[in-house]
């Protein structure tokens, strides 16, 4: 048999791969030999080694031609670059920091940058062949305004799926907290992120197991249910128990039999940590929030994932899935259902509004962070320009030696290759801390999603060679057009031109950064300083209770009405409110619909009374105060609620039903629009008398407060005791998810700050070493130092102007853009415009100072002499 | 180093092969061969085998071998293998074809 022609290229390559050494001695045999030859037919020995020598010819053009053989040309010269790219490197130790670092940063940033993407978007869950793994979503086509219908799969719905589907495995899951402590302890056990996952679930999605076998078999209702835990828990709850198998522990109170741990690699599902897998059919045992689901197998709705079978295909899934759910949703006569496999990515599950949020976010910090890279690509740019007039004159001698002007730019180009790759290597590096980072920031969040994997490696590739072409082939273009005059050469006088146009193009991304910085914190402070509701009049009031009445609701119940009526008769400005308004997101999220409607809105509860509206200055718009008697069952809502759900009616009348606690509840008035769970959007909001529970205190700041506050608990409950906060502090906490946003913006605004202060910096430096002779000359023949200056000022007003202008220009179009992030604040804010203003001008000055100075301290007797 | 007729494009490898066919040689044989049977008129820079060897190497046309030589030194020995006789076989045809075009039009021209 002959083997394919690359198949024995390959086994050829393999087999001789050290074919130099091979060839050498093999030349040197053949020399003996024929020098031996030689040798037999004279005496002379010296006669037979140069006549050997001469029958062998030039044996360096041999070894030439065999290494080209075995390695392409290409890939030589590539060699010869890049090894004195590393020279050239040691060389220029400052430039060559300075080139990396900047680098480092831009595609750091870059990779960074894309690897949150990657996380949110493009990743699957952490299991083996991921790719196949899908959510199913579930949508019914109805037509509603602003809200939806809610609705989808049943917990029947999953066991017919289960029991017919042949392209898919599916599995049922509801996300879950539990607290968990091993049995006879005492406390409240350790808090944990958790599942109720379909018994299934551990060999569908194939979860790795350290220890045990998993859910073996359906859970039977009555039996004692089975838990899976983490490595973390087992570590940390169970101390490593090596037979923690079979042990009983208690879940949120319940018996519970642990069958598993999982393994260490597997840290939850996605921006989910998984500590604890309980089987979903005990979930009525657990008290869980879909045990109605699960008792009433009808019901709607439970979340499905599932794996695509072996040997089946995504549309035959889809097209499966869709019949099943069809028959399965005609039998039980319920509107059709549209269904569609999404991806397992994290940004999937996420509803659309918080998807679109955080898409736009992304999309924002993304533009912010290809723009510092660019303003890093023309600050190394500019530095490759300088630095070409001090290679110009190796550049011409090697023109003129016969180089061709594409093999020198070739080498220039590989010369940028390994500055870049370097700094690429660097970056990864950057992206591999960026989990941790993150989890500094958000400790609920899952870490391995932002893991580097290769994506995010293939992408820093790609940016590296990106940056690299970038950087390096305009000035290697123009380094090699060289102007022949007589025997010397010069470059062409274009590169000045060009260092022109880079240092436009940094100063306007550097105002564009700045700018965006600028408005994006004066947008937050302006939201903390000047709220649309009384933050810094008010006091917040928490109470504390002896711990014997903490755990009787009643007698909780029985304060709570004690004191709405002391608040009543009292002489200061004083209400109730279920949740302290403004402390991150207060209130409790839920869902409501109007009677006879399918359509289902989101909206927040602020449990909150009148009086305390009132202490917040928060004014009616329309209508009437709701009684504070919680048996009327009258609430008042914000306008964008009431915009959202009667978007063209009067809501005062309109009657509305809250899911949490199935109650009606009769709209009486509208409240102005206010900021009080969020700083960002004002939230649809529904305010009803506070249920039950044990309320806060909302005063109104007065002489002797705490005095006269603590005299009106006491009359209530001597047992009591307050703490008063203002509520400009809690304010704080809400601040954060803003500060957040400010931060990575001003961080970015630095950065691009820095890089373009070092840009202005290297190419006035270059400057006024280009025109070393001239300014001595000039200073030589009576010039002043002031008219030096002006020239030099000269030589980069109109770079500057166009800088500006065009850097002036983007940001009105950046402040268009970021308008949802600057808390009503006006994009073309004066003050924003002139701090931006004075920072570029300092900048300025920094940068221009020393070279400068260095200038106008040129001694033109050095000068003159030097020539 | 005598004057060297400029030898047709790929025919030093038709020539090794055809050398190699009938034995395995190193490559100071192979010149000493070439330089034999062609009565001294192909006397190539010996050294320039060595590049063509690596290409038929490289191609799998020939294998090589370690081995000791007359006077008892390392030298590497080449053999032919099957994939070098087919090559040899296609080579030679076109080879022949070409010189009989060539004699064609010399003599009838």
């Amino acid at each position: 048999m002959i083997l394919p022609a690359f198949l024995r290229r390959l086994i050829a390559r393999i087999k001789y791969r050290n074919f130099e050494r091979d060839l050498a001695q093999e030349i040197e045999t053949h020399r003996s030999l024929a020098e031996a030859a030689f040798a037999s037919g004279s005496d002379d020995a010296g006669d037979a080694r140069y006549r050997a020598a001469r029958a062998l010819g030039n044996t360096t053009i041999a070894r030439e031609d065999s290494r080209a053989t075995w390695i392409p040309l290409y890939l030589q010269q590539f060699q010869q670059d890049a090894r004195y790219a590393l020279r050239g490197l040691r060389r220029q130790p400052g430039f060559s920091a300075a080139v990396v670092l900047m680098l480092m940063i831009g595609l750091g940033l870059f990779a960074g940058g894309y690897s949150v993407v990657n996380g949110f978007f493009l990743r699957g869950w952490n299991v083996p062949e991921s790719s196949r793994v899908f959510r199913v979503g579930a949508e019914r086509r109805a037509a509603p305004a602003a809200g939806t219908v809610y609705d989808g799969f049943s917990f029947g719905a999953f066991k017919y799926l289960l029991a017919n589907a042949k392209a898919g495995d599916y599995i049922a899951m509801s996300i879950e907290t539990f607290r968990i402590k091993p049995e006879n302890t005492e406390g409240r056990g350790t808090h944990t992120q958790g599942m109720l996952m379909s018994s299934n679930a551990i060999e569908t999605l194939r979860i790795p197991l350290q220890r045990g076998q998993g859910f073996a078999g359906v859970h039977r209702p009555g039996e004692t249910p089975r838990i899976l835990i983490s490595d973390a828990v087992w570590r940390r709850v169970f101390a490593s128990d090596p037979n923690i198998i079979g042990r009983t522990v208690r879940a949120r109170d319940v018996a519970a039999t642990i069958v598993g741990v999982t393994a260490r690699e597997f840290d939850g599902l996605g921006e989910r940590p998984l500590d604890v897998v309980a089987e979903l059919e005990a979930a009525p045992q657990f008290d869980a929030g879909v045990a109605d689901e699960i008792k009433d197998e009808t019901r709607c709705c439970v979340t499905l994932v599932g794996r695509i079978r072996e040997g089946f295909s995504r549309q035959q899934v889809r097209e499966e899935l869709e019949l099943l759910t069809t028959q399965y949703r005609r039998a039980l006569r319920l509107p059709d259902l549209v269904v569609s496999l999404g991806s397992t990515a994290p940004g999937e599950s996420l509803g659309r509004t918080k998807s679109n949020g955080l898409v736009m976010a992304l999309t924002l910090v993304g533009s912010g962070i290809l723009l510092v890279l660019l303003l890093t690509c023309a600050n190394v740019g500019n530095l490759y320009l300088a630095r070409s007039l001090r290679r110009q004159r190796e550049i011409a001698v090697r023109l003129s030696l016969g180089a061709s002007r594409a093999r020198v730019v070739r080498q220039l180009l590989t010369e940028g290759l390994v500055m870049a790759a370097i700094a690429g290597a660097g970056a990864f590096a950057i992206t591999t801390s960026v989990p941790i980072l993150l989890h500094m920031i958000e400790d609920n969040v899952s870490m391995s999603m932002f893991a580097a994997d290769w994506r995010v490696a293939l992408f820093t590739v790609t940016g590296v060679f990106a940056t690299c072409l970038l950087v390096s082939l305009a000035p290697a273009l123009q380094t090699t057009r060289i102007q022949w005059r007589g025997a010397t050469a010069s470059i062409s006088a274009r590169t000045g031109q060009m260092r022109g146009v880079v240092l436009a193009v940094q100063i306007a991304i550097a105002t564009v950064l700045v700018l965006s910085a600028a408005l994006i914190a004066r947008g937050i402070l302006q939201a903390a300083s000047a709220p649309d509701f009384a933050l810094h009049s008010t006091i917040a009031v928490t109470l504390q209770v002896p711990a014997d009445v903490r755990e009787d609701s009643k007698a909780r119940d029985r304060i709570g009405e004690r004191l709405a009526s002391a608040v009543k008769t009292s002489d200061l400005e004083i209400g109730l409110a279920g949740t302290i308004p403004a402390s991150g997101r207060a209130g409790l999220s839920t869902g409501v619909n109007v009677p006879q409607s399918e359509v289902e809105f989101r909206t927040r509860l602020v449990p909150i009374s009148t009086a305390a509206l009132k202490v917040l200055d928060v004014p009616l718009t329309r209508g009437r105060w709701a009684s504070d008697d919680a048996k009327a069952g009258e609430a008042v809502i914000n306008e964008t609620l009431a915009r959202q759900i009667w978007p063209d009616g009067e809501a005062v009348g309109r009657r509305l039903t809250l899911h949490f606690n199935k109650k009606d509840y009769v709209i009486v008035g509208v409240t102005r629009d206010a900021h009080l769970t969020a700083l960002d959007d004002v939230e649809p909001m529904i305010h009803a008398t506070a249920t039950s529970g044990l309320p806060h205190l909302l005063v109104r700041d007065a002489p002797d407060l705490a005095r006269r506050v603590k005299a009106l608990v006491a009359s209530v409950d001597p047992s009591l005791t307050i703490t008063l906060t203002p509520l400009s502090d809690s304010v704080r906490q809400t601040l954060m998810t803003a500060m957040g946003a400010a931060a990575i913006a001003s961080a970015l605004g630095a950065i691009a700050l820095i890089l373009a202060i070092i840009g202005v910096f290297g190419v006035f430096s270059y400057l006024v070493e280009e025109r070393r002779r001239e300014i001595g000359i000039r200073l030589a023949l009576g010039a002043s130092r002031r008219q030096v200056r002006g020239a030099l000022m000269r030589a980069v007003r109109s770079p500057v102007i166009m800088g500006l202008v065009a850097g002036l220009t983007l940001s009105a179009i950046a402040g268009m853009a970021l308008r949802s992030l600057l808390f009503g604040l006006s994009p073309a804010d004066p003050i924003s415009y002139g701090l931006v203003a004075v920072v570029l001008t300092a900048a300025a000055l920094i940068a221009t100072a020393i070279p400068l100075r260095r200038a106008l301290r040129i001694d033109p007797a050095a000068t003159l002499k030097a020539d | 180093m005598a004057a060297v007729p400029d030898l047709l494009p790929g025919t030093l490898d038709l020539l090794i092969l055809r050398i190699l066919a009938g034995d395995s040689l190193h490559g100071y044989g192979i010149a000493q061969r070439l330089k034999l049977l062609s009565q001294d008129v192909l006397q190539v820079g010996e050294s320039s085998l060595y590049p063509a060897l690596q290409r038929l190497l490289l191609n799998g046309y020939v294998d090589a071998e370690w081995g000791p030589s007359d006077n008892n030194r390392r030298a590497r020995f080449y053999t032919i293998n099957r994939a070098g006789r087919r090559q040899l076989t296609a080579e030679r045809k076109e080879f022949d074809q070409l010189v009989a075009a060539i004699q064609r039009v010399m003599e009838t021209a």
